[in-house]
C-alpha cells in the first residue's frame, strides 16, 4: 500500500470516527441538558478559522509552519469533518434570519466548492500530463501565437508558390478564428473532441482538391490544429483547476465575516 | 541607501579581478609587489616559466589577484573534512598538521567550531512579508558599487581553532606538513570535498590560491612541474584516505596500505582541461551511451576494481541492438567489487555484469583485482560477506527504466537537490513559485517548466550538482559552493553578469536578470546597457525550514530529491 | 516529429512571476514583454531602449535580451525608432481573486452592520421562528433578550457580562406562577429539595455511563441557578414543542437513574396505601363478603340492585381524581343505623357518681350529704367533662366515688344552673376549655330538668346545709327498672344511672365533630393530661364493647372507628372527616382517571385496583392499628405509614407497563410527572 493510499484511508477513517464521536457526544450532551449547540458552534468556528488560515499559511511560505501538503491534508479532512459538525450544529432546521441564513448558505457553498475543487485537483492533473506538451498556463497565448504564425505561414506559402486556394479559403473560414485565442473551453471541460475532429475532417476533406505539395501543407496544418487543440485542452483544464478557487476563496472571507457576526449574536442572545 | 542612490542607474561594469582574492570574504590586504616578487622566488613558483602565460592572464597578475597570504596561529583550523573547498594552500612558513582520522565524531571539536550558516531569525523570516521589494530583481546599487569598486573589507573572518593541540596530536592520527608543501589542491581541482582536517601546527603563513588561479597555472605552465607534483602527491596523500572511504579497505594496516597504493592508478576519462563549454561537450544525442568512453566492458574478466573519485559513470547492459541503462555510479561508489568477490568465493572465473562508461569528465582510482584477491587471501582485509550492507557497486535495479535513462542521459543524476515534480499530482497552482518568490525578495528563482519523462518533470531549478559545471569559467568566483552543505550559491555582489554560468549549466537552472533600483528602474551601466546578474535556486539556505518550494507544495507533487542514491527517488515515486 | 513549443534556455524563457499583481496587457495576444509591467501596473516597454548620447549623436543601447541594437537606431532627437508598443497591463488571476475576496468580505460586513444597525424588530438576527405560543413576541426581541434592550452593548453581552438568568427573569413577567424559587430545580426551594433528596441513592453505579461521559464535558448542577432555556429552547419553529423533555434529560440531575418506565422505574409498593387512608374501609371484605351475599339489596350501598365501583366512586369535575360519594349515598345504607339506632347510652357529660363508702359512717349518711339519689348503675367517678367544672375545687373524688364535700358542690352547681342557666356552667370552665361552652349550652336545659327531678327540694336542702340545720327529707326519686332504649337522640337524662348523656343525632353529628376536632390536637405528644385522654377516649373509643373498665360501653365513640386521624402539614393531629385527601404542595405526579376509565365499569377499575384476595376475614380492628397505653387507654394513631389496608393490592407497575411501553403509548417521565411543582 502506498503512502498516499494509506493516508487517504487514515483520513477517511478519521473523518468517519470523528463524525460518529461527535454525533455521540452531541446526543449525550443533549440528553443531559448540556446544549451541544454552543459547543459545536465553537468547534465549527474554530474549524472554519483553521480552514481559512490555510490561505494565511500560503502567504507565510517563508515561515517553518509545516509543509503545505500536511496543511492541505488537514484542510481536506477537517473540511470534510466540518459538514457533520455543521449538520449537528444547525440540526435539520434551516435558520430564519438574514445572518443565520447567509452563514449557513455560505458554509454549504464553500463546502461544496471545496469538495468540487478537491475532485478537480485529483482528476485533472493526470489528464493534463497525458495530453500535449506540458506548458505553463500564462504562456499558452504565446504558444498559440507561435502556432498561428506557423499555420499562417504555411497557408501563405513560400514566395510565389502560394498553396491551393482551397486551403486558404478553409483557413479564413474556419481556422483563422480557431487560431486566434484559446477556444472550445466547454467542449474540453466535458472532454469532447468534436470541434477538433470537425476541423481535422474539414482539412482531410480537401485532399481530393490538392496536389502533393499542398497535401503536405494540409498535413502540416492538421498538425498545427492538433497541437493547438492540445493547448486549448491544457488551457481549459488549467483554467478550470484555478477557477474553482475564484468561488471558494472569496466566499470563505464572506463566510468568516458572517460567522463572526453569528458568534457575537449567539453569545449575546443565548442565556446559559 | 541615500536618496541619490535610489535613482542612480549608471555603475561600472563588473570585471574579473575587480575583487582580488586577498580581499574576498573578510580578508583585507593587498599583495604588494615585493610580496609577489618573493613569491615568485619561492620554490613553488620559481620553476614556472612566465612566458607560457597569455598576455591577458600573466602569472604575476594571477598571483596578485588569485592569491592571498593568510596567517594562522597554532591550532587554527585551515580546512575541514567535508568542506567544499575552492582553493589550494601552500605552506610558506611554519607547519600544518593533517588529521587522518575520519568521521564527524573523531573531530567533534572541529565540527563544533564550524562556522554556522547565517540563517534568518524567525522575525527576519516573517519580515519578508513587508520588507520584500515591490519591484522585481531589486539590488542595492550602493552595495554593488562598494564591492566592485573599492578596497574594503566586509566583516572579520571567523576562524575555528583547536584549544588543546597536543591532545589532538596525542590521540589522533596526524601527519605534520612542513613549509614547502601544497595541500588542498586535489579538492580544489577535482571539485571534490576536502578529505581531511588540517590545522596549523605552529604560527605559520600560508599562501592560498583560488582554483581559477591554480587552473590557469596548470594550464600555462610549460614543463608541467606542478601538475606532475600534484599527481605524485595525490598518490602519496589522498589515495590512502580515498581508499579508506571504501569499507573494504577501512581497516587495512598502514603497511599493507603502503604496499597497495603503488598498484593503484589514478585515471581520468573524458575531458577535464577542456575550455569548451560543458553543454557542447556533453551533447544530447540519443545514442550518447555508445559514444561515452568505456571504463570497463560488460562480459570482460574483472581485472580491476574502479573507485569513482569525481564525475558520474553509467552502468549499462547490452539489450538487443542497443544498451540498457541499469544504473549509475556517483563519486565514492565502487565498480567491479561484486564480481571480484564472487569470483574469490566461488573460485571460478567471472565477468563484469555491466559496462561502466564515463558520462563527461570522470576521475577514478583503479585497483587491480589481483591485489585485492591477494589481500583477501592473506587476511589483511576481510570478505565483507557477513556485512549486512550491500557492496557499493551502484544503484542497480531501478523500477522505471525510462525514468532512469531520462535521468542519466540528462545528467540529472548529478543533482543532490533535483526538483522532481509528479505531474499527476501537480495542479499547476504555482504555490511553489510564489513561495520561492516570497523567500527571495519577491523574485522566483526557478521556472516551473522543464523536460518531462512519463509523469515526472525535472523543473528548471538548480540541482546543486555534485560536479557543478556552472562554476567552470566563472571569472570572479561569484558562483561558489557553500562550504558546509555543498550548496552552489551565487554571490550577487561579485557577479558581473557575464552569463558564463547560465550558458554552462546543462539544466537551464541559471537565469540572467536585469537588476533594478528601489524605484523599479533597471540598473544600467555607463553605456545604458542593463546590468545583468546570474540568479538561481539557493535552496533557501538562509531561510528557516528548508526549501520553500517543497514546503509550499500542497499536493506532495514537488520534491527536492538527492539523486546520489536512487532510493530517495524510489521513495518519492513509490508513494 | 514536430519541434516542441517550449525552449527552456535562459535566453528564450525568463522567470514566470505568478505572484505578480499585474500582467502584460499583450500577454493574452501571445506577445508579452520580457520585462512585464512594473509593480505599480505601469507598462515598462519604453525602458527597453534608452538611446545613449555620445557627444552629439544618439546611440541605440538596446540589449540583446530585447533583440539587440536596432538597425535604424534612434532618431536625431534621441527618440527610439521602434513603434510605441506600450500596453495597458491587466490584473493577474490571483489578484482578481484577492479583489473578489475583499469585495465579498466588504459586502458581508456591510450586510452584517446593516443588520445590527436596524432600528426596528431585528428579524434579520433571528435564528428561526419562535413557537406559536410566543408568536406575539416575535418582533419584540427585548421581550425575552436582555441583549436586545436599547442601550445594551452587544459585544459586552456576548462576552458574558450579564447575569446568567437575566433573560429568564423576563420569562417570569408572563409566567409568574412558577413559584417562589423559579430557577431552582422543580421550582421548589432548596431546603425542601434537600429534604426530598436526602435519601437519594448516592450509589454511583446507578448513574448511567452516558451521564458519566457527559460529566466530562460539563454538567447541569442542581446547585446552580437553572435558566429557563436549559429545558425550553426557542427559535425552533412555530410548531416546536417547548416543553418536551426526554427521559434522560429529566434524569440529568437524578442520582438514581433508570432506562425507562418499563425498566427500572420504582414499583408502587405502597401506593395508594403509602399514606394513611381517611376512612377505614376494607374493600375486600365489603365487596367479597357483604355486597355479594344472597340478599344483595340489603347490603348494597344506596339500595341498588348491583354494586359497582361507580356506586361509591365518581370522577371529579376535572376528570383527574376519582372521588368517593358522600356518606348518605354510600355507607349510610348499612352503617347509619349503627350510628343512630343502636342502643348506645351515649356519652355521659354529667352524672351523680357513687358516694365514697366509709366504714365508720355506715348509718346516717343522709345527714352528711343529704339527698343524693344514686343508683346501682351510677358511675364510679364524675365524667371527665363534669370534672372540668370542678377543676378549681378540691378534687373530692377518689376511686370508687366522691366525697360529701364534692356532693355539696355539685348541688350548689345544680342550683346555680337552675337559676343562671348555661352561664353558670361556662363560667366555671377553665379558659383553655372554653370551646366546651357550645356543648354545655345544649346540656344546661337537661341539667335543669334533671336537678328538678332528682333534687326536688334542692334550694331548701342547700340553705339548710349552709346554716347547719337538719336537712329536709326527700322522697326517693323514681328509678326505672331497666335501662331502656334511649328515648331521644341528642341530650337526654338517663335516670337509671343518674347521668346526662349525649347521643349523636346522626352521622356527622356537629357536637361530636366539634368536640373531636378540638380535642384531637390536644392529645398529641407525650405530656397529655389524664383528663384530656379520658375525654378523648370517651368520645373516640372505638371499641364500644365495655372492655375498658372505666369508660364503659360508649359506642357513640365510633366516629374514629371509621375516620382516621393524621397530622396535617403543620404536624397537628386532625380527624379525617372527608374521604378525599387534600393534594399536597408538591404534586409531582399527574394521573387522570378519566383517561384510564373508558367504560367506567367495575372491570376497568379492578384492572388496576385489585382486591386483595388473601384477606378473607374481617381483620379490621387489628391490634396494631390501635395502640393503648399502660392503663389500657387508646392512644391516637398518628403515624402516616400505617399498615392499615384498604383491601386493595398495590397498583402493579406491570399493569401500567402493559399500556405504557415502548410500542404503545408514551412512557416518558412527563407522561405522569410534573416538573414545575407549584400551585396551579
Amino acid at each position: 500500500m502506498t503512502l498516499f493510499v494509506r493516508r487517504r484511508i487514515t483520513g477517511a477513517t478519521f473523518v468517519v470516527v470523528c463524525s460518529l464521536l461527535l454525533m455521540a457526544t452531541s446526543r449525550t450532551m443533549e440528553s443531559h441538558l448540556l446544549r451541544p449547540g454552543t459547543w459545536l458552534g465553537w468547534l465549527l468556528t474554530f474549524s472554519v478559522l483553521f480552514l481559512a488560515s490555510y490561505r494565511v499559511r500560503k502567504q507565510l511560505a517563508m515561515l517553518p509552519l509545516g509543509s503545505s501538503a500536511a496543511w492541505l491534508q488537514c484542510h481536506v479532512y477537517v473540511g470534510l469533518l466540518s459538514l457533520p459538525v455543521f449538520l449537528l450544529h444547525a440540526g435539520v432546521q434551516w435558520p430564519g434570519g438574514l445572518i443565520e441564513t447567509m452563514t449557513g448558505l455560505l458554509f454549504l457553498i464553500v463546502f461544496c466548492t471545496g469538495v468540487v475543487g478537491l475532485i478537480l485537483t485529483r482528476m485533472i492533473p493526470p489528464r493534463l500530463t497525458g495530453r500535449g506538451e506540458e506548458v505553463i498556463r500564462e504562456r499558452i497565448p504565446v504558444f498559440i501565437r507561435m502556432l498561428r504564425d506557423e499555420a499562417e505561414a504555411s497557408v501563405a506559402g513560400v514566395k510565389d508558390e502560394a498553396p491551393s486556394e482551397v486551403l486558404s479559403e478553409l483557413y479564413l473560414r474556419r481556422l483563422h478564428s480557431f487560431f486566434q485565442r484559446p477556444a472550445n473551453f466547454f467542449s474540453h471541460v466535458i472532454h469532447s473532441t468534436k470541434p477538433c475532429t470537425g476541423l481535422l475532417n474539414a482539412l482531410t476533406d480537401t485532399r481530393r482538391f490538392l496536389n502533393a505539395r499542398d497535401e503536405q501543407t494540409m498535413v502540416h496544418l492538421a498538425d498545427c490544429v492538433k497541437r493547438k487543440d492540445d493547448l486549448d485542452y491544457q488551457y481549459a483544464m488549467q483554467s478550470l483547476i484555478k477557477y474553482w478557487l475564484l468561488l471558494h476563496v472569496p466566499l470563505t472571507w464572506a463566510l468568516v465575516v458572517f460567522a463572526s457576526c453569528h458568534v457575537v449574536i449567539a453569545m449575546a442572545y443565548t442565556s446559559q | 541607501m541615500s536618496q541619490s542612490s535610489v535613482n542612480q542607474r549608471s555603475i561600472d561594469r563588473p570585471r574579473r579581478w575587480d575583487m582580488p582574492f586577498s580581499q574576498e570574504a573578510g580578508h583585507d590586504s593587498v599583495l604588494t609587489d615585493a610580496e609577489i616578487d618573493s613569491l615568485l622566488a619561492n620554490d613553488a613558483f620559481s620553476q614556472i616559466d612566465p612566458a607560457g602565460f597569455k598576455r591577458s592572464v600573466p602569472l604575476r597578475e594571477i598571483l596578485r589577484n588569485d592569491v592571498r597570504l593568510v596567517d594562522f596561529q597554532r591550532g587554527d583550523v585551515i580546512v575541514r573534512h567535508g568542506d567544499w573547498g575552492s582553493s589550494a594552500f601552500f605552506i610558506l612558513s611554519g607547519a600544518a598538521r593533517v588529521e587522518l582520522d575520519r568521521g564527524d565524531d573523531a573531530s567533534s571539536e572541529l565540527i563544533q567550531g564550524r562556522q554556522k550558516k547565517t540563517r534568518k531569525t524567525l522575525f527576519q523570516c516573517l519580515a519578508q512579508l513587508w520588507q520584500n521589494s515591490r519591484h522585481a530583481e531589486f539590488r542595492d546599487p550602493d552595495a554593488k558599487q562598494k564591492v566592485s569598486g573599492n578596497i574594503r573589507s566586509v566583516g572579520g573572518v571567523t576562524r575555528v581553532y583547536i584549544s588543546d593541540v597536543s591532545a589532538v596530536i596525542e590521540h589522533r592520527k596526524t601527519v605534520r606538513m612542513d613549509a614547502g608543501h601544497w595541500f588542498g589542491e586535489l579538492a580544489a581541482l577535482g571539485r571534490t570535498p576536502r578529505v581531511a582536517n588540517v590545522f596549523a601546527d605552529e604560527k605559520s603563513t600560508l599562501l592560498e590560491i583560488r582554483w581559477q588561479g591554480l587552473r590557469d597555472i596548470l594550464r600555462f605552465d610549460r614543463d608541467q612541474g606542478l601538475k606532475k607534483y600534484i599527481e605524485s602527491v595525490f598518490r602519496e596523500r589522498a589515495l590512502a584516505s580515498l581508499l579508506r572511504t571504501e569499507r573494504l579497505f577501512a581497516d587495512i594496516s598502514d603497511q599493507e596500505m603502503a604496499d597497495l597504493m603503488p598498484h593503484c592508478r589514478l585515471e581520468t576519462f573524458g575531458e577535464y582541461d577542456t575550455a569548451k563549454p560543458f553543454r557542447e561537450m556533453s551533447g544530447d544525442s540519443v545514442d550518447s551511451v555508445k559514444n561515452e568512453p568505456v571504463i570497463a566492458e560488460e562480459g570482460d574478466y574483472p581485472n580491476d576494481i574502479v573507485l569513482i573519485r569525481s564525475g558520474v559513470a553509467r552502468l549499462s547492459q547490452e539489450h538487443h541492438a542497443g544498451r540498457h541503462t541499469v544504473g549509475y555510479l556517483n563519486p565514492g561508489r565502487v565498480f567491479g567489487l561484486t564480481e571480484v568477490l564472487r569470483g574469490f568465493r566461488s573460485g571460478q572465473s567471472t565477468e563484469y555484469d555491466a559496462r561502466l562508461s564515463a558520462i563527461g569528465y570522470l576521475n577514478a582510482v583503479v585497483i587491480p583485482a589481483k591485489i585485492v584477491e591477494d589481500l583477501l587471501r592473506s587476511g589483511a582485509i576481510s570478505d565483507p560477506e557477513d556485512s549486512c550492507r550491500p557492496v557499493t557497486d551502484g544503484t542497480r535495479g531501478v523500477v522505471n527504466e525510462n525514468l532512469l535513462n531520462f535521468l542519466v542521459d540528462g545528467k540529472y543524476v548529478q543533482g543532490t537537490e533535483t526538483m522532481v515534480i509528479d505531474m499527476d499530482r501537480c495542479t499547476r497552482c504555482d504555490d511553489c513559485v510564489r513561495a520561492c518568490s516570497t523567500t527571495h525578495d519577491n523574485n522566483p528563482r526557478f521556472v516551473r517548466h522543464g523536460p518531462v519523462s512519463g509523469r515526472h518533470m525535472v523543473a528548471n531549478a538548480c540541482l546543486h550538482c555534485l560536479d557543478p559545471v556552472c562554476m567552470i569559467e566563472c571569472p570572479t568566483g561569484a558562483i561558489h559552493r557553500d562550504t558546509l552543505g555543498g550548496l552552489v550559491l551565487i554571490n550577487d555582489q561579485t557577479c558581473i553578469g557575464c552569463a558564463q554560468c547560465a550558458s554552462n549549466c546543462p539544466f537551464d537552472a541559471i537565469r540572467m536578470v536585469e537588476t533594478r533600483n528601489a524605484a523599479g528602474a533597471i540598473l544600467v551601466d555607463s553605456k545604458n546597457a542593463p546590468i545583468l546578474e546570474a540568479t538561481k535556486c539557493d535552496l533557501c539556505h538562509d531561510q528557516l525550514g528548508g526549501p520553500a518550494c517543497q514546503r509550499a507544495c500542497p499536493h506532495d507533487a514537488l520534491e527536492r530529491v538527492d539523486l546520489q542514491s536512487l532510493s530517495a527517488l524510489e521513495g518519492v515515486i513509490a508513494r | 516529429m514536430t519541434a516542441p513549443l517550449q525552449q527552456f534556455d535562459w535566453k528564450s524563457s525568463s522567470y514566470e512571476r505568478p505572484g505578480d499583481v499585474w500582467v502584460c496587457g499583450k500577454a493574452c495576444d501571445g506577445r508579452p514583454c520580457r520585462l512585464g509591467p512594473s509593480a505599480d501596473g505601469e507598462c515598462t516597454v519604453r525602458s527597453q531602449c534608452e538611446p545613449e548620447k555620445v557627444e552629439d549623436r544618439y546611440r541605440c543601447t538596446r540589449s540583446v535580451l530585447y533583440g539587440g541594437k536596432c538597425a535604424d537606431g534612434p532618431g536625431t532627437d534621441g527618440t527610439c525608432c521602434q513603434a510605441d508598443e506600450s500596453c495597458q497591463p491587466r490584473m493577474s488571476l490571483l489578484k482578481r481573486r484577492k479583489v473578489a475576496g475583499a469585495i465579498c468580505a466588504a459586502i458581508s460586513l456591510a450586510c452584517c452592520l446593516i443588520a445590527f444597525a436596524q432600528s426596528g424588530p431585528k428579524s434579520s438576527l433571528s435564528p428561526g421562528a419562535i413557537a406559536s405560543a410566543h408568536a406575539g413576541l416575535e418582533t419584540n426581541c427585548a421581550a425575552c433578550h436582555v441583549a436586545a434592550e436599547p442601550g445594551t452593548n452587544l459585544l459586552s453581552t456576548a462576552v458574558g457580562l450579564h447575569l446568567s438568568t437575566a433573560d429568564s427573569e423576563k420569562c417570569l413577567k408572563c409566567h409568574h406562577d412558577i413559584g417562589a424559587a423559579p430557577f431552582s430545580p422543580h421550582s421548589i426551594n432548596r431546603q425542601r429539595l434537600a429534604e426530598l433528596t436526602a435519601g437519594a441513592d448516592e450509589n454511583p453505579d446507578s448513574v448511567r455511563r452516558s451521564s458519566q461521559l457527559a460529566a466530562i464535558v460539563g454538567s447541569v448542577s442542581s446547585n446552580q441557578e437553572l435558566s429557563c432555556s436549559v429545558c425550553h429552547q426557542e427559535h425552533h419553529g412555530r410548531s416546536f414543542d417547548l416543553s418536551t423533555l426526554s427521559d434522560q434529560q429529566c434524569q440529568t440531575c437524578h442520582k438514581s437513574q433508570f432506562a425507562d418506565f418499563t425498566h427500572g422505574h420504582p414499583d408502587f409498593e405502597q401506593f395508594p396505601h403509602q399514606t394513611r387512608p381517611n376512612i377505614y374501609f376494607d374493600h375486600a371484605r365489603h365487596l367479597n363478603a357483604y355486597f355479594h351475599t344472597s340478599d344483595e339489596t340489603a347490603h348494597s350501598p344506596g339500595a341498588e340492585s348491583s354494586t359497582s365501583c361507580s356506586t361509591c366512586h365518581h370522577l371529579d369535575a376535572g376528570g383527574g381524581m376519582m372521588l368517593s360519594a358522600d356518606f348518605d349515598r354510600t355507607c349510610a345504607t348499612c352503617h347509619e343505623s349503627q350510628i343512630v339506632d343502636l342502643p348506645f347510652p351515649g356519652v355521659p357529660f354529667f352524672g351523680l357518681p357513687q358516694v365514697t363508702q366509709r366504714p365508720d359512717t355506715e348509718s346516717g349518711e343522709d345527714s352528711i350529704h343529704g339527698n343524693w339519689p344514686v343508683t346501682e348503675a351510677s358511675l364510679r367517678d364524675m365524667p371527665p367533662f363534669m370534672s372540668l367544672l370542678f377543676a378549681e375545687a378540691d378534687s373530692g373524688t377518689s376511686p370508687g366515688g366522691i366525697s360529701s364535700a364534692m356532693i355539696w358542690q355539685c348541688k350548689q352547681l345544680l342550683l346555680q344552673v337552675r337559676r343562671g342557666g348555661e352561664m353558670a356552667l361556662t363560667e366555671r370552665l377553665p379558659k383553655e376549655y372554653s370551646w366546651l361552652a357550645d356543648s354545655f349550652a345544649g346540656m344546661s336545659p337537661m341539667l335543669v330538668a334533671a336537678s328538678q327531678s332528682w333534687f326536688p327540694r334542692l334550694s331548701e336542702e342547700l340553705a339548710a346545709h349552709a346554716t347547719n340545720q337538719p336537712l329536709p327529707e326527700t322522697a326517693g326519686v323514681a328509678l326505672p327498672e331497666t335501662r331502656a332504649v334511649p328515648p331521644t337522640r341528642g341530650w337526654y337524662i338517663s335516670d337509671i344511672d343518674r347521668t346526662i348523656r349525649y347521643r349523636p343525632v346522626s352521622h356527622a353529628d356537629p357536637v361530636m365533630r366539634g368536640l373531636l376536632d378540638n380535642l384531637a390536637p390536644l392529645v398529641q405528644g407525650e405530656a397529655v393530661s389524664d383528663e384530656l385522654l379520658e375525654m378523648y377516649t370517651a368520645l373516640a373509643n372505638p371499641s364500644g364493647s365495655g372492655e375498658i373498665s372505666r369508660s364503659g360501653p360508649l359506642a357513640t365513640g365510633r366516629c374514629l372507628s371509621c375516620h382516621t386521624t393524621s397530622t396535617d402539614g403543620d404536624g397537628v393531629l386532625q380527624v379525617n372527616w372527608n374521604t378525599k385527601k387534600p393534594i399536597g404542595d408538591a404534586p409531582f405526579t399527574n394521573f387522570r382517571h378519566e383517561s384510564h376509565t373508558q367504560n367506567n365499569n367495575a372491570e376497568s377499575c379492578l384492572t388496576c385496583h385489585q382486591i386483595q384476595k388473601e384477606q378473607q376475614a374481617l381483620d379490621f380492628f387489628r391490634p396494631e392499628y390501635f395502640t393503648r397505653d399502660d392503663l389500657g387507654r387508646w392512644k391516637p394513631q398518628t403515624e402516616d405509614a400505617c399498615p392499615l389496608s384498604s383491601g386493595l393490592s398495590p397498583i402493579k407497575r406491570s399493569q401500567c407497563v402493559s399500556c405504557h411501553n415502548k410500542s404503545t403509548v408514551s412512557q416518558t417521565c412527563l407522561e405522569c410527572h410534573n416538573y414545575h411543582v407549584h400551585s396551579p
